[in-house]
């Protein structure tokens, strides 16, 4: 299991934010490691963060987002697999956190 | 209107490189996704009509009865519209990648919520059968064909990532594509073809496919009338999503 501290920002104010979300519902570590873990098998490297940024008095307090740099077409496919697995299988807690998988654009040329 | 034109802006605008633009292109396309959805869950599903907020959550609510993975979908749209919307310190080229994300996604929900709709046309209740609708949400089929299109793809990754962003936002023109190929080849022996987005007025099509062979001669302009002709009347053609474009290399002979 991946420790979810390794995903908090190093910024203070947002750090903050994340820790009192996960103190109010510690529930919340088992999902965010295994939601990244799925990203893992998924996604090609996907680059893991948390945030506590929220729009509307509706969001969750709390956001996973999953950046993924590959073709769009290739993200197209995996997303709609991880989307699949995050509505069946994941026991997502939508009320709780938002997990969010952007595309981060597709990989240069002479990068693996 | 309906929602769904929504996408040709959130693809027209992509060249438009101002933050303004990007951050506009997410946000038609969360619409674009929303009033489909909103129209199929009232048409379809008996959603009553709501004017407030609340709609948003209750369309998603409406179409997770069918398949959950609405919900996921429309949820991320719906955060990917309010951090645009909201969140001033993204970067362009961020909200650039995300309007692209946003796009697809919000074509791929439009083109499962049309594969439903076909069905409830043809079979009443039958998406309720579960075995009949994870057949028409699967986005495999979508991905077969735009696989099958990949030779005709552009070199450059920029140029790639434009035509696959057009492909994905509407699922049902790799399909086309493919029809129109196959009666190029019938036509024309051994045409290079190629895709790209190459417009120039505001109204062109977003994709266009380029056919090159050897070969000018008096015929060819009106071969070239013969195949759109042809084209119309087998549906291998989208006027609105695609050009045919010919292009004649020097004389081989």
């Amino acid at each position: 299991m991946v420790a979810v501290a390794q995903f908090i920002p190093n910024d203070p104010e947002i750090e903050a934010s994340v820790l009192a979300v996960l103190r109010e519902h510690p529930e919340l570590r088992v999902f965010i490691q295994s939601a990244v873990q799925k990203a893992n098998e998924i996604f090609p490297e996907p680059r893991v963060a948390l945030d506590a940024m929220w729009y509307e008095d509706i969001d969750p307090p709390m956001r996973l987002l999953l950046y993924v740099s590959e073709s769009l077409i290739a993200f197209d496919r995996h997303y709609h697999s991880y989307a699949r697995w995050l509505a069946y299988e994941a026991g997502y807690p939508q009320e709780l956190i938002s997990v969010m998988p952007l595309w981060s654009g597709s990989p240069k040329p002479n990068s693996a | 209107m309906i929602g769904r034109e929504f996408i040709a802006i959130a693809i027209q605008l992509r060249t438009t490189e101002t933050e303004a633009a990007q951050r506009t292109r997410i946000g038609r396309a969360y619409y674009a996704a929303f009033l489909e959805g909103r129209q199929f869950a009232q048409a379809r599903l008996g959603l009553p009509a709501d004017r407030t907020s609340a709609t948003h959550h209750s369309v998603a609510d409406a179409l997770a009865s069918i398949d959950a993975q609405f919900q996921v979908d429309l949820g991320l749209l719906r955060k990917l519209r309010n951090a645009a919307d909201y969140d001033l310190e993204l970067s362009p080229k961020s909200l650039g990648m995300q309007a692209d994300q946003a796009s697809i996604l919000a074509g791929s929900i439009i083109a499962r919520l049309d594969r439903l709709d076909a069905q409830f046309n043809a079979q009443p209740g039958s998406f309720n059968d579960p075995n009949v609708s994870l057949r028409l949400l699967s986005r495999d089929e979508d991905a077969l064909q735009i696989d099958a299109l990949d030779a005709y793809f552009p070199n450059d990754q920029r140029e790639r990532d434009a035509v696959s962003l057009v492909l994905l936002s509407y699922p049902q023109l790799a399909d086309i594509i493919l029809n129109a190929i196959a009666i190029i080849g019938e036509m024309f022996p051994n045409p290079n073809i190629t895709l790209d987005t190459q417009a120039y007025d505001d109204w062109d099509p977003p994709l266009r496919l380029m056919y090159q062979h050897p070969g000018w001669n008096d015929d060819s302009i009106e071969t070239f009338h013969l195949l759109l002709e042809r084209l119309r009347r087998e549906g291998a053609v989208s006027d609105d999503l695609i050009q045919i474009y010919p292009s004649w290399s020097a004389t081989s002979d």
